[in-house]
């Protein structure tokens, strides 16, 4: 059973206005129904569209935040199958789930002062399709992405992981965590992504 | 979980964030089955193996442990972990460590990490040859009060073995 861990103020980018958003930690059915019923068909929308101007390379889906191309989902399947400790948050707000989050406990850092001690490994971190920038003209809610980062170091400090997290960006938010969130830019890795890490003092740092 | 951010931290944040995309991971609309990442205890794992490995995680710690003539209290003083969670991982298959704990074991006793935590159940595995090499060690070591020296030979084998299957 989920449970509520907060609620926190989200901006509701179209009003200017604030609004309450509540925290779960484990994700409860409606969430996945959410998912199934209102975001993947907006996703599936926009990929019909680019497909009728013409064939979609992996540039053109990144450029419409559709790509899948980097995604080694049989991969994800794999560790799936090894019962990997996940843990799971949504945010919802205005009674639909605003944001997604799936982590797993046991994985270890790389970056060369904390190597091979266990961190929080985010492996996905989504916001609604209506709040991508890249996916429509007018975002709604602004503040997911920062809660959902906030709830994995808080996570990792419970764990006695003190903060430390990993995560593979997609492309369009690798300066989010490069250059705002102020994670380590580990490269390119074999799933051909970006690999950030934080480690206790940038931890430190974000929350602070 | 206590969060540690207040609603008026991330208030302030947001505001002065840029406006750009936060997303990690898979792109999500490409997924087959959500219910895939759903927590552990809602997705069906084979359990009886899990106890298997964990009852051989406790019997390697505690030939561990008698193989530095070290009581209870005393591992749990070496490795800053609670006397209660090691009696529990000594005697209970069902009881599952917190990551953290593995971690402080491998790190008293030299012993692969992976390796560790895949045996305290932490990461279930489905490496055949890795369960049946813990059940073997586990049916060969027996609880007398100082290890015998075919005990030792069989700890030192295993440990071995575990070195090995990690690297």
């Amino acid at each position: 059973m989920g449970e509520v861990v907060g609620v926190y103020p989200l901006k509701d980018r179209r009003t200017g206005k604030e609004v309450e958003a509540t925290l779960w930690h484990s994700l409860e059915d409606r969430h996945v129904q959410d998912f199934i019923g209102r975001w993947k068909p907006v996703f599936e929308a926009r990929l019909n569209e680019l497909s009728r101007k013409g064939p979609v390379t992996a540039e053109i889906a990144g450029e419409h935040n559709v790509q899948d191309s980097h995604w080694q989902w049989a991969q994800k399947v794999e560790q799936r199958r090894e019962g990997l400790e996940w843990a799971s948050f949504a945010v919802e707000a205005e009674g639909v789930t605003q944001g997604l989050m799936f982590a797993r406990m046991g994985a270890f850092a790389q970056e060369p002062s904390q190597r091979n001690k266990p961190i929080v490994d985010i492996d996905l971190l989504a916001t609604a399709p209506w709040n991508r920038s890249q996916l429509t003209d007018q975002p709604q809610f602004k503040g997911i992405g920062r809660l959902l980062l906030a709830a994995a170091i808080s996570l990792s400090v419970s764990e006695e992981f003190a903060g430390r997290i990993g995560l593979h960006a997609l492309p369009q938010a690798e300066t989010w965590y490069r250059d705002v969130c102020g994670m380590t830019d580990l490269g390119v890795d074999r799933t051909k992504m970006r690999y950030f890490e934080m480690t206790e003092a940038q931890a430190r740092a974000f929350i602070s | 979980m206590e969060m540690l951010i207040s609603p008026d931290w991330l208030r302030h944040k947001v505001e002065s964030d840029p406006d750009i995309d936060t997303d990690a991971g898979p792109a999500i609309y490409v997924l087959e089955s959500i219910g895939m990442f759903l927590p552990t205890e809602l997705n069906a794992i084979d359990k009886g193996k899990v106890v298997r490995l964990v009852e051989a995680f406790g019997v390697l710690v505690r030939q561990l442990r008698r193989g530095k003539q070290w009581s209870i209290d005393e591992l749990a003083f070496k490795a800053r972990v609670s006397a209660d969670d090691l009696r529990q991982i000594e005697r209970d298959p069902h009881f599952r460590p917190r990551p953290r704990v593995v971690h402080q074991l491998a790190t008293v006793f030299g012993v692969p990490e992976r390796a560790l935590m895949k045996l305290s159940g932490a990461t279930v595995t489905r490496d055949q040859a890795f369960e049946e090499e813990a059940m073997r060690f586990a049916a060969k070591s027996d609880d007398m009060s100082k290890l015998s020296r075919e005990e030792q030979r069989v700890l030192n084998q295993y440990v071995k073995y575990l070195s090995e299957e990690a690297s």
